[in-house]
């Protein structure tokens, strides 16, 4: 059978147009979001690994190799295995760092740039004979299909189609930070197609050419040298070589990097990766035996490479041939496609633009559009690259062979790889040095040889000859001899040049061992300052751009004010930029316009808040003595959160480190809007009552009240140094201050309603009394009525009423004493304020008089009237009514009680003395309990004396009682005396 | 506490299913295997099973992080 060329030039173009349309649908939004986010969709992206060197030259290694074919993907399975220990962490590191490509890892890691521009050129060396690979296989396809020679026209009219693919579908974006949807979803479909159509061959192959597995088995018995052909060479052969470069490069080839991290879109997929990739291979390499023997049972005439073609031309059917020739342009389309973005983006951040820094812009350049179209060029440059290696290959190489010699060229990353993620000594001389031996090698060994053998140089020195090792498999000399120099020298580099700051840094970022948060402050003060410093460099759009991205991703809603903020904004930017420009231009950039102040400190919020974060993220990982502290961290965290008080600490530079539950709970104030900002920067009234607190000597403030709104509210409030010998080895060192809020509002309010309880208590006692003095003046004034009544003489009228005037003002004198000190009054009543202890006191005496005036008892009062402290007027009212009832139920009718007040250094002390029956001593050291009393039964409720004790300690005094020699009891009460210290003292407990 | 090593415990059965794998693949075992009698299908058996084993450690590995 034979086709026509134009006819499989337009199912290849019709294929290319359905590849087009998938894309464009996915990147439209016409297919659901969840396929290209499907892990399915990812592990068939993956599958951009099975080039045409697969689909053809699979059966042609099988042929030559035996078994050996397999390594090629039993090495990927290997990798895959590893895939927490090895892949996830690399995937971790280019989503976190921003990185797009290995280029980019290696710049990051080893901070060089010349790290980088060598990964690239060598790179660009390993893929190109890649490259013109797939262009030979398509070509080479055609061929089989028509036979005749196809012309380099449809080969250049391929790489062309491939080249407007990879442009509008895979440089649509310009930062890598950006997922190319339509890109993935096109490679999986890829995928799908080139297995379908390999699956459909190896039907064939069993069914239609042997009969069915019956018949195969048969054939495989007559022919027992074909089975023995295949597990030869895997006693025999480069097994174990080919595996260890299958493991190199199933993530270390630009497309399998490309597709494997930079286009992840899912996070999880890798784990479903881990054994669905290996799976894809396994059915896709399952046809591979049935199209060899097929294609051994038919003979025709043509290279094993192309059995899998070949076999479809005697079925008899046109469909499968063209079917089969489509699967082989997706094979080679989706690889050179990938290859192509993941080495444009290297040129582009590892040649181009470390060549052309810093920048000359004009202001109105629009620099992400010069690198967007800067990238597409480099695109069209790399395939048309491809496509000269493909003009200078001759074609007597097996497909095989130019995909190994880029598999051992991408081995040579390995020593740097291991020393990306379990090394931290590793230095960019160590690396360079061994990268640079392991080329040479590599270059001597295998390059050449294949230029010597394409007539492009002639008698290149074999060195394996030189070095005795012409067994005919060239892969196991040179992978062996290219990694030992290359690990000897990256050893050797290492140890001998000490690693810089910067790669010691970001050894740690690789290891994810014990990094800090960024350290030191920003120079620039504003984000204003950042946009113009960025606007030297990147001009002013991307710099506005890149501030407004850098604020979005850090979710911050506000312009950030502090330094630390500002701090963390830079830390983004130079994060965000690595994936636009790689990430040494992009620390050279912000190192250059957003310089750090040196020596300046970080934030310890934001270092705790960091390294929580991160503790976090590496939970999983932690093992041991570190997953032992860890769940110690944890618990202990855990109490400080659920602890019933108010938690608040500061650090040093009094930010807010830490804000439990219960101090959300009592403030109103959310974690999130309390920590990291400065105590001042609080909302009000906390900022004032902490701020106050914090500046005040006192380490312990009792019963201090607080107006939040309508509600007047009352704290405890206690504070304690946070000191401690740091470790030196962590950011976090000890030091600022804790403060503790205990909320007593509801307390204080009970007491509130205690006190008012016992004060109707006292206005129940004092009604005999109350009812007494009222009786008298209301007989005085029914006497002087009746008087009146006969009296004619107006001068005696007059006086009379004035006398009924003066009763009468003597009864609102008596109800209003009565009043006032039975009001409950608010919280907010209580506020302390300058008493006139003389006007207290003969208040209370009034009262206690009421209820005590059958007894004729004597008050001396000394009290001087300049005398005051600070205090509630009403309940020091009912203080001395307390201790003077008590005073007038011990004495015998006639006796005397003495109130004296006199001033005492910062204090006014008053002294109440009674001659009466006194106190037992044994009982003295009890009297403050509640409901303990001398009284008889039904007289006292015993809270009168804990009541005056509560209120004298809420005035920041002091109450004692003892006895006097002759009999009788002396009263002592302490109070603040109205004076500077006691103002600050009451201002402080009047936040409002 | 158990939390840590059971993650710490599904990264051990990963390194300890690779070591498995090279022993098998690397090993002399591999003469076994690879005898000319053995049939067209073991090594993909033999594939389909380590497979196998890596998509029963994943399941684990998730349920543990979760």
């Amino acid at each position: 059978m034979k086709f026509e060329l134009w006819q499989l030039f337009l199912a290849g173009v019709a294929y290319l147009g359905l590849l087009f349309v998938v894309a464009y649908a996915a990147d439209r939004g016409w297919l659901p979001a969840r396929l290209a986010r499907h892990p399915a969709t990812y592990v068939l992206s993956l599958g951009v690994y099975a080039t045409s060197w697969t689909y053809y030259g699979s059966v042609g290694f099988a042929q030559e190799q035996g078994y050996n074919f397999l390594t090629i993907y039993l090495g990927v399975t290997l990798a895959f295995l590893l895939t927490p220990v090895l892949l996830q962490p690399i995937l971790r590191l280019t989503r976190d760092y921003q990185l797009a490509s290995l280029a980019d890892v290696f710049a990051f890691r080893y901070q060089s740039q010349l790290a980088g521009v060598l990964v690239t050129l060598f790179m660009l060396a390993g893929v190109l004979p890649y490259i013109a690979l797939q262009i030979r296989a398509v070509t080479e396809s055609l061929q089989v299909l028509t036979h005749e020679s196809a012309p380099h026209l449809i080969a250049l009219a391929f790489c062309i189609t491939i080249t407007l693919f990879a442009i509008l579908f895979g440089a649509r974006h310009i930062s890598a930070r950006e997922k190319h949807e339509g890109l993935v979803v096109a490679i999986a479909f890829e995928s799908l197609v080139k297995l379908t159509a390999l699956i459909i061959v190896g039907l064939f192959a069993v069914y239609g050419v042997f009969g069915g597995l019956g018949g195969m088995e048969e054939w495989l018995q007559r022919h027992p040298e074909a089975l023995e052909n295949l597990y030869r060479p895997v006693r025999e052969g480069p097994w174990a070589t080919l595996l260890l470069l299958s493991f190199a490069a199933a993530f270390l080839l630009p497309r399998q990097f490309h597709m494997t991290f930079t286009e992840n879109l899912e996070g999880q997929s890798l784990s479903v990766a881990s054994w669905g990739f290996p799976l894809f291979l396994l059915v896709l390499n399952l046809a591979i035996p049935p199209i060899l023997w097929a294609g051994m049972h038919l003979s025709p005439e043509m290279a094993a490479d192309f059995y899998v073609l070949g076999i479809t031309l005697e079925s008899g059917s046109t469909l499968l041939p063209v079917l089969t020739f489509i699967g082989g342009v997706s094979a080679a389309s989706a690889m050179m496609i990938v290859t192509t973005l993941a080495l444009a983006a290297m040129c582009m951040n590892h040649l181009v633009l470390p060549a052309s820094f810093p920048p000359q812009l004009k202001p109105e350049t629009d620099l992400y559009r010069w690198l967007l179209w800067g990238r597409r060029l480099l695109i069209a440059i790399i395939i048309l690259a491809g496509y000269g290696f493909f003009l200078l290959l001759e074609r007597n190489q097996g497909l095989a062979r130019l995909g190994l010699i880029s598999f051992v060229a991408v081995a040579q990353f390995l020593p740097g790889i291991v020393g990306l993620l379990y090394w931290r000594r590793a230095t960019h001389t160590g690396f360079i040095l061994g990268l640079l031996g392991g080329a040479g090698v590599w270059t001597v060994t295998l390059l050449l040889p294949l230029f010597e053998e394409s007539g492009l140089i002639r008698n290149a020195i074999d060195p394996l000859q030189v070095l005795g090792s012409d067994t005919g498999d060239p892969w196991s000399p040179a992978t062996f001899w290219s990694l030992t120099v290359n690990a000897l020298l990256f050893v050797t580099g290492s140890l001998l040049w000490r690693p810089r700051d910067s790669e010691l840094e970001a050894a740690q970022a690789c290891c994810r061992e014990g990094v800090g948060p960024p350290r030191g402050t920003l120079v620039a003060g504003s984000l204003e300052q950042i946009r113009e410093q960025l606007a030297l460099i990147t001009g002013q759009e991307m710099a506005e751009h890149e501030v407004e991205r850098a604020l979005k991703d850090l979710g911050v809603a506000s312009e950030p004010t502090s330094r630390t903020e500002l701090r963390r904004v830079r830390e983004r930017i130079e994060r965000n930029l690595s994936g636009l420009v790689g990430p040494v231009l992009a620390r050279m950039i912000v190192d250059q316009r957003l310089q750090i102040e040196s020596g300046a400190r970080t934030a310890l919020s934001a270092s705790v808040r960091y390294m929580e974060q991160r503790l976090e993220d590496s939970r999983t990982r932690l093992k041991g003595l570190a997953a032992e502290l860890d769940d110690l961290r944890r618990y202990h965290r855990q109490v400080l959160h659920d602890l019933p008080l108010g938690v608040c600490s500061l650090g040093p530079d009094r930010e807010v480190v830490s804000w439990n539950v219960a101090m959300q709970a009592i403030s109103g104030v959310p974690y999130r809007h309390a920590v990291g900002l400065p105590l001042k920067a609080l909302a009000e009234p906390w900022s004032g009552l902490l701020c106050g607190f914090l500046h005040a000597q006192d380490n312990h403030l009792h019963k201090i009240k607080m107006r939040d709104g309508r509600e007047t509210r009352v704290f405890n409030l206690h504070k304690a140094a946070i000191e401690g010998p740091g470790t030196g080895y962590s950011e976090i060192q000890p030091g600022g201050t804790v403060i503790l809020v205990e909320d007593l509002t509801d307390l204080y309010r009970l007491e509130s309603e205690l006190a008012h309880s016992e004060r109707l208590a006292s206005v129940g006692r004092l009604a005999a009394g109350v009812a007494h003095e009222v009786g008298n003046p209301v007989t005085g004034i029914a006497c002087l009525a009746q008087n009146l009544l006969s009296e004619r003489d107006e001068e005696l009228t007059e006086e009379g009423l004035e006398q009924i005037l003066m009763q009468t003002r003597r009864i609102s004198a008596i109800v209003q004493s009565l009043v006032s000190f039975s009001h409950s009054g608010t919280l907010a009543d209580h506020t302390p304020v300058s008493v006139s202890l003389a006007q207290t006191i003969d208040e209370s005496v009034r009262l206690v008089r009421l209820s005590h005036s059958g007894k004729q008892l004597q008050f001396d009062v000394d009290c001087s009237p300049s005398l005051s402290a600070i205090g509630d007027h009403q309940r020091l009212v009912q203080v001395f009514v307390n201790l003077l009832s008590n005073a007038c139920d011990a004495s015998a009718p006639g006796e005397r009680i003495q109130v004296s007040a006199f001033e005492q250094a910062d204090y006014v002390m008053i002294e109440i003395v009674d001659h009466g029956s006194g106190i037992d001593p044994d009982e003295l050291d009890q009297v403050f309990e509640p409901f303990f009393t001398t009284k008889e039964p039904g007289e006292g409720t015993g809270l009168g004396l804990p009541m005056v004790y509560n209120i004298v300690q809420e005035h920041s005094g002091s109450v004692t009682i003892d006895s006097i020699p002759d009999g009788g009891i002396r009263v002592q009460v302490q109070l603040p005396a109205t004076g500077e210290r006691s103002l600050n003292s009451a201002q402080m407990q009047e936040t409002v | 506490m158990a939390k840590h090593s059971e993650t710490g415990g599904s990264i051990d059965r990963v390194i300890l299913l690779f070591l498995f794998a090279i022993l098998l693949l690397v090993s002399p075992l591999k003469a076994i295997w690879a005898a000319d009698d053995s049939p067209w299908y073991l090594p993909y058996l033999l594939w389909g099973a380590l497979i196998f084993l890596a998509a029963r450690l994943q399941r684990r590995f998730l349920n543990d992080e979760v």
